[in-house]
């Protein structure tokens, strides 16, 4: 069957995918009107498809230009907090409205803030890109937290409640969708060529500084939009939910996903957004059950001896159930 | 009709002298060969010339534009392509998208076109495709389109690159030693590929080369470099029996 | 005139501690290319340790301090050798992830023993203060700067002078010819780990001696200052990650007196970017050019 998809041609195939999409959206809501599924469990649908929207758009960074990046939540954080601005200070307008622009500027301020950090990233490669995104990413937070026009230390309060499960999964279907059609286009190919070979990529015409800004921006967008969502779905922002943590929440669900997997970047948002709320009735064990499937998961994934060992495993299994 | 002028071209790597009045010309489809004992600055001129390095003084036009303080893309798209002496290709990427790359700026259409799949896009990337596969069928790799780059057999993979910087519609290619790595029928091939490349495409080649068959085969003209300057430059019998360079480099 | 060489005498303090993490940050990167972020959190080991010692099991200073050395030392060699040496030829993020790994379980499980709740630590430093033209310098001060400098100048012989030291930098520089030299890499690279989460363990207990409360998250922000303290100074440069630190204790106490004390952090950070932009590779760092 996969064959015979991806033998489709590109409208078929995103008819397909659409369809798939509506199916999971109806399916969520209708369970959500007979009550199966309450108002808790939809928040926490709520919280994976920011999640999705965070995780798919670190990728671009990270997976597909190839950059390790530590300030994520520092987009999230400058998105989150300028929508909120927005939406409180504006008045006379329907809500939907209010949102829609809230977002709009939530992602086109993070956008500025993704050229300000890209732009210093140009001349650094590897372990100084990542020190550097760290640190822009901890000088945001610490000027929120000094900027009392925004509430500061003790929050933004009074943000218009406006998120919904609707909002926030069209949201990360836009986001898959914007990425993945990024990504199968020259622009995207290039921003890959820059991972791959910048060198090369340069030597094959490719303006690297440009695509670096560009990979950084639209990253930056889709995390401030997902800062935006998560603001008006809390109704308050505390500067200390953007900290480098944060950030590295976002990167282990890159990473276990795969980097430059863009479905394997919401399994893993689904997975780990879902798996915490699950474990919540184990709440002091959660973070340290968290950092020792962190590290097993690293260990089987790139440790030499138990990658064999795995897949002698495996094999023994298959064979098993070929005998059996 | 000259394609590449290059004056008295030096660097200094702090206080070494890498290269020094450096003199080159290049006519139009001409197949030109750089060769010199290893250490002599050869692959230091090629990046010179690219753009990778920023040369201490001298000179470089191609077709009579000053290439001196552009950036490496900026050459690339004026009409310089070259290969690299460890190959470079794009690993992750199939032998088409690698190809493709070098078509950036032959077929252009903008974000809004890639996001929003405009009649454009569509219409570029078969474009871009088609091309691309024409390309590979010189080199014979069309039958390995979808293959992941880092998967070619060595030999193929050097193809690849070379057929990546034709995509990039150069005037002058540089082809930094082609030939390292393979064996005499390979070579033979590759001087075959090499030329007919030349042919087709109505390009100059400029290559360094260790294989002296290859390079007194297939190169109408060469310069010979020892330790950063110009030993001898002329017709590869005159090189071959250049009393200087055969010390230098040939041996006996 | 007073305030500020209070200050430079604040600064001079807290340079002393971040210098003693910063090394063990600069050493391991020198040596392994990786960045340790669970060794901020040895720090907490070590103050947990001694502070373990002392009250719980009521044992003279002297041992307590040894013990925690000789446990942070030992936990440093066990997770080299079962989280990163697998890891060795993995990509950096991974190592990257693994290390944040171990500092989220070494933060989580410590806060499971002993609870979030801050434990105030024993006063250890009851020497008397010294005065000098006017300014009263706490003993904790002077100790914890007299500690570190010693601690300092031994280090910097044992990497010039001993043959492991020797072999310490030759694995820094190129780890495949100093094993064709008969180098053990594997013993090298604990070593350095062990020696670096020894410096943390001192660094731990000094910390507590000036700031005498535990809690299981304060490796954290020292962890980071220090970190940026050895990049700061040239990271893999062990004179630099000395001299980083110092710089950043003084431009921490300084804006915290002068500027604004809620902004020091940011200010540091800017440094931080500032020094990134324009040279990368720190102060005493050299710059390493890519081959084409």
């Amino acid at each position: 069957m996969k064959k015979r998809y991806q033998a489709l041609s590109f409208w078929k195939k995103t008819a397909v995918n659409l369809t798939a999409v509506l199916v999971v959206y109806a399916a969520i809501m209708g369970l959500s009107a007979v009550g199966i599924v309450n108002k808790y469990y939809m928040g926490i649908l709520l919280s994976t498809c920011i999640n999705i929207i965070l995780v798919v758009s670190l990728n671009v960074t990270t997976g597909f230009l190839g950059q390790l990046t530590l300030g994520h939540a520092g987009f999230m954080a400058v998105g989150a907090y300028s929508a909120a601005f927005l939406s409180k200070n504006l008045s006379g307008l329907p809500d939907a409205l209010v949102f829609i622009l809230a977002l709009m500027v939530g992602g086109i301020v993070a956008m500025i803030f993704g050229v300000i950090v890209g732009v210093p990233t140009l001349r650094l490669k590897g372990d100084y890109l990542a020190i550097i995104t760290l640190a822009f990413g901890e000088v945001i937070k610490n000027v929120l937290l000094n900027l009392d026009i925004v509430g500061g230390a003790s929050g933004y309060i009074g943000i218009p409640r406006y998120s919904n499960f609707s909002w926030a999964y069209w949201l990360a279907v836009l986001t898959v969708g914007a990425t993945m059609a990024l990504i199968n286009s020259r622009q995207g190919r290039a921003i890959i060529s820059v991972r791959e070979d910048e060198i090369a990529a340069e030597a094959s015409g490719i303006d690297t500084k440009r695509f670096k800004i560009l990979a950084f921006v639209f990253a930056a967008f889709f995390a401030g939009v997902a800062g935006g969502l998560y603001g008006h779905y809390m109704g308050i922002l505390e500067p200390k939910t953007f900290k480098f943590d944060k950030s590295i929440e976002i990167l282990v669900m890159v990473v276990l996903g795969g980097m430059g997997s863009i479905r394997g970047s919401v399994i893993a948002a689904i997975i780990l957004t879902v798996l915490p709320e699950l474990l919540r009735s184990v709440a002091s064990l959660r973070t340290l059950m968290y950092a020792i499937a962190l590290i097993a998961m690293m260990l089987f994934k790139y440790d030499p001896n138990l990658v064999k060992m795995t897949a002698k495993v495996k094999n023994k299994f298959r064979k098993a159930g070929k005998s059996a | 009709m000259t394609i590449l002028q290059v004056t008295d071209l030096g660097i200094n790597f702090g206080g070494l002298r890498a290269v020094d009045r450096f003199n080159l010309t290049i006519e139009e489809n001409q197949l030109y060969g750089l060769i010199g004992p290893n250490g002599a600055g050869k692959t230091t001129v090629f990046n010179m010339l690219t753009g990778v390095y920023e040369p201490t003084d001298g000179k470089i036009s191609l077709e009579g534009k000053m290439l001196n303080h552009k950036t490496c893309h900026q050459i690339a798209q004026m009409g310089i392509a070259r290969t690299f002496q460890n190959i470079r290709l794009f690993n992750d990427l199939s032998v088409i998208e690698n190809v493709k790359m070098g078509l950036y700026h032959q077929y252009k259409y903008s974000l809004f076109d890639a996001l929003f799949k405009t009649r454009k896009f569509f219409a570029c990337e078969k474009a871009m495709t088609d091309e691309a596969m024409q390309l590979l069928e010189v080199f014979h790799l069309h039958t390995y389109a979808k293959i992941k780059a880092k998967n070619l057999p060595y030999g193929k993979q050097r193809e690849l690159e070379i057929a990546r910087a034709l995509a990039t519609h150069p005037k002058l290619l540089l082809l930094d030693e082609p030939a390292a790595g393979m064996n005499p029928q390979e070579t033979n091939e590759l001087m075959e590929t090499i030329q007919k490349v030349r042919d087709q495409f109505h390009i100059a080649i400029l290559l360094i080369e260790h294989d002296m068959k290859l390079v007194m085969g297939i190169c109408e003209k060469i310069t010979v470099l020892n330790y950063g300057s110009v030993l001898a430059c002329g017709t590869p019998e005159e090189i071959q029996n250049n009393h200087e360079v055969v010390k230098a480099y040939l041996g006996d | 005139m007073l305030q500020f060489l209070m200050q430079l005498i604040n600064g001079l303090n807290s340079g002393s501690i971040y210098a003693l993490i910063a090394l063990g940050y600069t050493m391991v990167y020198g040596i392994a290319k990786l960045i340790n972020f669970a060794h901020g959190d040895i720090i907490m080991v070590g103050a947990y340790v001694c502070f373990l010692c002392l009250t719980t099991w009521k044992l003279p200073l002297a041992a307590a301090i040894a013990i925690s050395i000789v446990a942070c030392t030992l936990l440093g060699i066990v997770i080299e050798k079962v989280a990163y040496k697998p890891l060795r030829n993995a990509s950096r993020i991974s190592l990257l992830i693994t290390a944040i790994g171990i500092s989220y379980l070494l933060q989580s499980s410590f806060q499971l023993i002993f609870t979030a709740n801050p434990k105030p630590f024993p006063t250890i430093i009851s020497l008397p203060a010294l005065t000098i033209g006017g300014i009263s310098i706490a003993a904790t001060y002077y100790i914890t700067f007299l500690v570190s400098v010693i601690l300092m100048v031994a280090l910097h012989l044992f990497v010039q002078k001993t043959k492991t030291g020797k072999a310490m930098r030759a694995v820094s520089e190129d780890a495949g010819a100093a094993q064709l030299m008969g180098i053990n890499i594997n013993k090298t690279i604990s070593i350095t780990f062990g020696i670096g989460s020894a410096l943390a363990a001192v660094a731990g207990i000094l910390y507590c001696a000036s700031y005498p409360m535990v809690t299981p998250y304060i490796g954290s922000l020292p962890g980071i200052k220090a970190f940026i303290a050895a990049v700061l100074g040239g990271i893999g440069s062990i004179p630099g990650a000395v001299l980083g630190a110092f710089i950043l204790g003084l431009v921490e106490a300084l804006t915290k007196a002068y500027l604004s004390s809620r902004m020091s952090d940011a200010i540091v950070f800017i440094v931080l970017i500032v020094m990134l932009v324009f040279k990368p590779s720190g102060i005493l760092g050299k710059n390493v050019k890519e081959k084409v």
